[in-house]
């Protein structure tokens, strides 16, 4: 071809790429248009959802006390003045704090109007009374003032979840409850602050005495058997199947399983491991044991799988290195392939880890559902988890748990974020490049 | 003679096919008739003696009939186009083959009168008799230091630190690494420049004291400079080992080898003394392939 | 016949080893050329013709020159191996020998200018004839040594060689006679040395042709013939 054809023909193509390439880059400006609305979309959503949460949640780290002067009198707590501690857990302390309240508001004598009076301390309030004198004996016979949790109700009006302005047929609190409560503020008796029992109790009906720590627990001895028996098995099983297991039928057949297994409903689980766990092994029920159990079933596969991905992706450059110098299969594998697939591992593992943090379903199949107020000790101890108890909190009836529900998934997304985190940092740790 | 090549893989797709055992020694005896290679198969003093190696990938008969001897202290050139079988056949050479699944050898391959593939015979020591670089430097994601130390270190070559670390120098020196990396032992293997790494791939091959170091296309991603080192290295490590070395470039054959040897379509068609080879081939194929004209 | 250049994959090698072919033939034609005009000048007297041949070989070392250029240029740019390799080789070698027979063309001029120097003088006819018959058939040798370069073929470069011997004996004949009366037969001893040297110069040149023909076997066998009686 000689110069001047080519130079014609490269002029025509050049006329016909100009014509396309404003097609072609408004094309490309769309697209990424596009993704940005799409990403755009998805920070929405999540601001919307951590904002309705944190919203509604953050009222629960606090919560209302108020201050009344208790007179412990040794009439009515230690009526044998032995100071036998066993008497003094068994005595009636409710009886204190009726006639603290009793002596703030003396107009008050109708039967009905001191039940209604009485309610504006919390139900557990006599505990916290209970555990005072038991810590400070010396506080018999004596006068001082207590800070106790406010009844439900006070604690919602507090927190602005009562219209003061609305009929007074339609308030749960009354015109009289609400005079007691400003004459309480009005003297200083009343206060919000750092809810910590939020953080150290257990379960309770009363959501002022509802705390976390039982299902924080729960949650971490049930991961903990989850991971310390998952992991082990997850990642000889991968390095088996990828590294030494030979090529044929029974392989293909087990790893065609091992991928189903992973989109099994994990409900499937629970179910597996009522059947199995507790019915024929006799695993105690509602234990961080058997529930680790079952998600380790569930764990599993998504182990296996992302192991496996992570061997596959060691260059085999390497493994032909260690060949060549004469080591054992075993020793390539173990000295040079698993450390390099080491943080991909991880990786997965932690996937698999934060699913089982996060499912309910198995679990209410093998009794972690059931209302534990004592904060298992051990993985043998019956016990809930976060998520379990947001379910059982989020379709409590009582005001009061709406917050807590919210507060608890909080907690749970922290959780979450923290062991992400552990799980950045140790693959960081491990990865090197080659 | 494009056709020949052509029938005779025809020929081993049908012996696949034929079961009685008398055709296939007939199909035997003429496929040996058949694949004769031209030259001096045979050396006065082998250290690896290959004798009727056949390779076969599942039904892919990639290696046929190939009879060739490796004297001590030769560097022989396996040369040949893309899919030639060179790389397969040097792979049998450690029994690197064995990795690959559906892969099936027959024939005889003795090292030192020993035969490789003989029952029972492990590979791993064979493997530090028989050591292997690749074509893409691959030292372990680890310091240079290590890099050498780690096959001594399996194979229990050193009882103390000090021997360990003799050893490691020894083989650096060796392959003519030691001056540009004693200060920086340390450092990971990886951070090397290309040349360097691969010669640090040499010297790991080196440190367990083999006989035998294959060469699978050691120089296909370096450049001149460092291609030059290299082959001045496989010049001076003849004195203490036996080199086979796997090439595309003709010019590196001709510079580095005593022989030469020119496969193609999993034959092996000519040996020779690389000067003849490159001056004066005796097969058309050979000619065709050194002169540029192969395709 | 397929040409002996063709057939590479990267097709400007073809090329350029075609051309360093055909420089080499072209330098063989101009030899030729010169070899005839100056036998043709011995023939007919003509100085001003050995003068112009003597003038010609400027032209035959410039070309020499150029394909020793590309020789080089081949062997740093392409590495020729195997066939190609012998075939640069041969070419390389054929430049220096067409060269020389061009130094034997220009060496007969000058004894033809130096025969006819004297105007009206002239050697005996019967040596003349004896000398042109002779350089008759290194003339044709010549010719086809160059056709073989052409050619390439081992066989007939073979018959050639055979025929090598018959020309030397005739080459010892002819000069046996000549010294034999010592140069009285010639039409005096000028003429006679004159002769002679015409005569060495065309032995030159039919040994240059054999030196050809070597090379064209050397490239088809890669065996070195030289210096080997066949």
């Amino acid at each position: 071809m000689n110069s001047e054809v080519s130079q014609v023909l490269s002029k025509r193509n050049l006329d016909i790429v100009n014509a396309s390439l404003k097609r072609r880059h408004a094309a490309e400006s769309r697209f990424r248009l596009y993704g940005l609305l799409s990403i755009g979309a998805g920070i929405l959503m999540l601001v919307i959802l951590l904002g309705s949460i944190f919203g509604k949640g953050y009222r629960a780290f606090s919560q209302t006390y108020i201050g009344l002067d208790v007179h412990f009198d040794p009439a009515v707590i230690d009526p044998e003045g032995l100071r036998n501690p066993e008497a003094l857990a068994g005595a009636d302390y409710n009886a204190l704090l009726k006639r603290s309240l009793g002596e703030l508001f003396p107009e008050v004598t109708d039967r009905q109007e001191k039940r209604a009076l009485n309610r504006l301390v919390s139900g557990g309030a006599a505990y916290s009374v209970r555990d005072e004198v038991l810590a400070h004996p010396e506080l018999l016979g004596g006068t001082s003032r207590l800070w106790v949790s406010a009844g439900p109700d006070v604690d919602m009006l507090e927190k602005g979840y009562v219209d003061r302005d609305a009929a007074e047929a339609e308030r749960i609190m009354k015109d009289r409850e609400l005079g007691w409560v400003d004459k309480l503020k009005a003297d200083g008796r009343l206060e919000r602050r750092f809810n910590v029992k939020f953080f150290t109790a257990g379960d309770s009906r009363d959501p002022e005495q509802a705390g976390i720590w039982g299902a924080l627990m729960g949650s971490l001895y049930t991961v903990l058997v989850t991971l310390v028996l998952s992991l082990p098995i997850g990642v000889a099983a991968a390095i088996y199947l990828e590294e030494f297991a030979p090529r044929n039928r029974w392989v293909d057949f087990i790893e065609v399983n091992i991928n189903n297994l992973a989109a099994v409903p994990s409900i499937v689980f629970g179910l597996l491991g009522l059947a199995v766990f507790i019915n024929f092994f006799g695993v105690p029920r509602s234990s961080p044991l058997v529930g680790g159990l079952v998600l380790t079933l569930m764990t599993l596969p998504v182990i296996i799988i992302a192991a496996r991905s992570a061997l596959k992706s060691v260059p085999p450059s390497i493994r032909e290195a260690a060949m060549g110098i004469g080591a054992s299969p075993m020793q390539t594998v173990f000295h040079h392939v698993v450390p390099l697939a080491m943080p991909g591992m991880l990786t997965g593992a932690i996937i698999g880890m934060s699913r089982a943090l996060g499912e309910s379903a198995p679990l209410l199949m093998i009794g972690m559902v059931a209302f534990i107020v004592d904060i298992p000790h051990s993985i043998f101890d019956p016990a809930t988890v976060l998520p379990v108890q947001v379910y059982l909190w989020a379709d409590s009836p009582e005001r009061g748990f709406v917050e807590r529900t919210s507060a608890a998934i909080l907690v749970l997304l922290a959780f979450l974020i923290l062991m992400n985190g552990t799980a950045v940092y140790l693959r960081r740790r491990f990865e090197r490049r080659w | 003679m494009n056709t020949l090549a052509e029938s005779s893989t025809v020929q081993s797709r049908e012996s696949v096919k034929m079961k009685s055992p008398e055709k296939e020694a007939l199909i035997a005896a003429h496929q040996r008739e058949f694949t004769k290679t031209i030259g001096e198969i045979a050396s006065p003093n082998p250290r690896i003696a290959a004798r009727e190696v056949n390779v076969y990938y599942g039904d892919k008969h990639a290696i046929q009939n190939i009879g060739l001897d490796i004297g001590h202290n030769e560097v022989i050139a396996l040369i040949g186009p893309s899919g030639c079988g060179k790389s397969t056949f040097l792979r049998c050479l450690n029994r690197m083959n064995d990795t690959i699944p559906g892969c099936r050898v027959t024939g005889s391959i003795r090292l030192d009168g020993q035969d490789i593939y003989e029952g029972g015979l492990d590979v791993v020591p064979l493997r530090a008799q028989v050591g292997m670089v690749f074509q893409k430097p691959n030292p372990f994601p680890k310091s240079i230091y290590e890099n050498v130390a780690y096959g001594p270190k399996i194979h229990g070559l050193a009882s103390t630190k000090a021997e360990l670390e003799e050893i490691v120098e020894t083989s650096l020196r060796r392959a003519g690494l030691w001056d540009e990396v004693k200060d920086d032992l340390a450092k990971p293997g990886t951070s090397l420049s290309g040349g360097q790494q691969q010669r640090l791939c040499i010297a790991r091959t080196i440190a367990v004291g083999p006989e035998v170091i294959l060469m699978d296309e050691p120089c296909s991603a370096l450049d001149p400079i460092a291609t030059a080192k290299i082959e001045q290295l496989i010049d001076e490590l003849r004195e203490l080992y036996t080199i086979a070395i796997v090439t595309h470039s003709m010019q590196q054959a001709a510079r580095v080898s005593q022989r030469t040897a020119y496969f193609h379509l999993g034959r092996l068609i000519e040996v020779g003394e690389t000067a003849q080879i490159f001056t004066n081939p005796r097969h058309p194929l050979t000619e065709d392939y050194i002169t540029g004209r192969f395709g | 016949m397929k040409q002996i250049t063709e057939g590479h994959v990267l097709r400007r090698y073809d090329g350029e080893l075609r051309e360093l072919h055909y420089k080499v033939l072209e330098m063989g034609t101009l030899v030729l050329t010169q070899v005839r005009g100056a036998l043709g000048a011995l023939k007919s007297g003509d100085t001003e013709l050995a003068a112009r041949v003597i003038d010609d070989d400027d032209r035959v070392d410039d070309l020499e020159v150029e394909a020793d250029t590309e020789v080089v240029a081949l062997f740093a740019r392409r590495c020729p191996k195997g066939s190609d390799l012998r075939l640069v080789m041969a070419l390389s070698k054929a430049i220096t020998d067409l060269e020389r027979v061009g130094d034997e063309a220009v060496k007969i001029a000058s004894s033809v200018e130096r025969l006819y120097a004297v105007r009206g003088d002239r050697p005996s006819e019967v040596s003349l004839n004896e000398v042109l018959a002779l350089a008759d058939t290194v003339v044709r040798r010549f010719e086809s040594s160059l056709r073989l370069v052409d050619s390439w073929d081992a066989e007939d470069a073979q018959r050639f060689i055979a025929g090598q011997r018959e020309i030397a004996d005739k080459f010892h004949r002819v000069l046996a006679e000549m010294l034999d009366n010592g140069g009285d037969e010639a039409g005096g001893p000028g003429f006679a040395v004159n002769l002679v040297l015409i005569l060495k110069a065309l032995e030159r040149v039919a040994s240059h042709a054999e030196n050809l023909a070597e090379y064209v076997i050397y490239q088809a066998m890669g065996l070195v013939l030289r210096h080997h009686a066949v």
